[in-house]
């Protein structure tokens, strides 16, 4: 089950959506100027977005790294959904 | 709550800092007592003027001794002996201590630009709160480049040379000539015996976790964060109150401290979890009154969930951002937004309580540009502040970590 739980608009950081994956896994979509970066954590807010990487090659990303945190998923607007349903697919 | 520096003294007057192994290392160039035999060092200890109860404290709280358990004095002396020769125990000489026990006070230096110096001996670090000093005992060049740039006169030398007189055993000013009292300063700073430490308007509160390292007294700050930065307003400037803090009604509310809450000592307090209700997953956001939020709150919340936390500061606005337990996932572009909306980066929190855990990353330069350092690239920042779970501090910069609490 993917379930928007929260959405920001731009304001101090670029507008974020908050999805809830079979009620476990938390992703954050942040959409940038042109394309968006995405992360994903376990239900101990662990970051899982490495394990995305690795194990959803069906879908078009390419890989960031937050410089004070751990990688990011770049992806366009539009594979976002694509992206949610891979992560519950994989999870 | 900052541990009580332990000091003891022996039956000679001679006063020494006992550095336990879980305390934040020393970073002053310091060489602790050298003890090899047992039998040796078991007689120091019985000559250290302490008493039963206090050894058997320091047992428990190394955890050489259940609490349960009663020790002899006779046994509690062996057992520290022990712990000394492990080296769960050092013993560093406070030698400035040895005369009146009192810290003395150390003559103000007015240097041409505005700025204001005390030269201290090295020891005073280790018997007072955490503060910033310079050492020069690897920048020979400096050190003899720092008092050219002094300018001193011949008051103000007779000043530090009668100060420091004592611990360092530097000739009194009223026989030794003045190039002689110049190269015994530039010697006893090469030699790390003195440190420079920069003036401050007014002194820390010992007892006050809001308190930043440190309050400038000069035209142009020495300031250890991000709080030389233009519009930079200090997170804990109006945070003043002890052992709690200022709220906007002006109610005091007394917060655990981070070590406590990261032990499990204390419960989160009701005012920490009200943070952590407005900042409930990954990438939360919320933005604070600078007077309801502070830097060691960072520490409370990192210590309460495991997760990193940042904080950025514009104007009067407190932004704070939860991250996971491995960082915060803010992107190039994040921070970039920030830095254009004239957010300062105040500081951020590690979990654990380890001085390794304040370590900033990163570097800067180069296609390696990653870490904690490249964001005070991003941010166009000199300076940011580590804290982690136990409430340590460290002000990094592009070049080096200086940790505070030691």
């Amino acid at each position: 089950m993917i379930e928007l739980i929260r959405e920001q608009p731009k304001g101090p950081f670029f507008a974020r959506k908050w999805w809830k994956i079979n009620d476990k896994y938390t992703v954050v979509v942040s959409y940038e100027d042109s394309m968006c970066s995405v992360t994903v954590t376990d239900e101990e807010n662990k970051s899982i977005t490495d394990q995305v990487i690795n194990n959803a090659p069906s879908v078009d990303f390419s890989v960031a790294k937050a410089p004070i945190g751990g990688s990011l998923i770049e992806i366009r607007e539009s594979a976002v959904d694509d992206l949610l349903k891979e992560i519950e697919r994989l999870m | 709550m900052r541990r009580q520096k332990i000091i003891v003294q022996d039956s000679f007057g001679h006063h020494y800092r006992l550095h336990l192994r879980s305390e934040v290392p020393i970073r002053a160039p310091l060489q602790p007592e050298n003890f090899r035999d047992g039998y040796y060092t078991w007689q120091f200890v019985s000559k250290l003027k302490v008493d039963h109860n206090s050894w058997l404290r320091l047992l428990w709280h190394v955890s050489e001794s259940p609490p349960n358990r009663h020790l002899t004095l006779h046994e509690c002396q062996h057992a520290i002996a022990a712990l000394i020769l492990r080296g769960v125990i050092k013993l560093y000489r406070l030698m400035h201590l040895d005369r009146s026990g009192q810290q003395t006070s150390y003559p103000l230096i007015n240097a041409a630009h505005g700025e204001q110096y005390h030269f201290i001996p090295t020891t005073e670090l280790l018997s007072h709160e955490p503060r910033e000093a310079k050492f020069f005992h690897r920048e020979p060049t400096q050190a003899t480049h720092f008092i050219q740039q002094l300018a001193l006169t011949d008051e103000q030398l007779a000043a530090i040379t009668r100060a420091l007189s004592c611990p360092l055993q530097l000739s009194a000013a009223s026989t030794a000539p003045r190039a002689k009292q110049i190269a015994q300063l530039e010697q006893a700073l090469i030699a790390g015996k003195i440190a420079v430490e920069q003036a401050r308007v007014a002194p820390l509160k010992q007892d006050n976790l809001e308190t930043l390292p440190v309050t400038p007294a000069t035209d142009k700050p020495m300031t250890l964060g991000p709080h030389e930065e233009p519009g930079y307003e200090s997170p804990e400037k109006t945070n003043t109150m002890s052992g709690g803090e200022v709220v906007p009604n002006n109610k005091t509310i007394q917060s655990n401290s981070p070590i406590e809450i990261h032990f499990g000592l204390k419960v989160v307090d009701s005012r920490t979890q009200g943070f952590l209700d407005q900042l409930p997953e990954n990438l939360s956001q919320s933005i604070f009154h600078k007077k309801q939020i502070g830097v060691t709150d960072l520490a409370r919340l990192t210590a309460a969930t495991g997760d990193e936390f940042a904080l950025f500061t514009r104007g009067s606005q407190r932004l704070v951002v939860r991250g996971h337990r491995n960082g915060i996932d803010l992107s190039v572009g994040d921070i970039k937004l920030l830095q254009e909306q004239g957010y300062k980066w105040s500081g951020h929190s590690h979990p654990g309580t380890f001085a390794r855990d304040l370590e900033a990353s990163g570097n800067i330069g180069g296609a390696a540009q990653s870490g904690d350092r490249f964001v005070l690239d991003l941010m166009k920042q000199e300076r940011s502040l580590i804290l982690n779970s136990g409430g340590s501090r460290n002000v990094f910069d592009r070049f080096g970590n200086r940790i505070l609490d030691g």
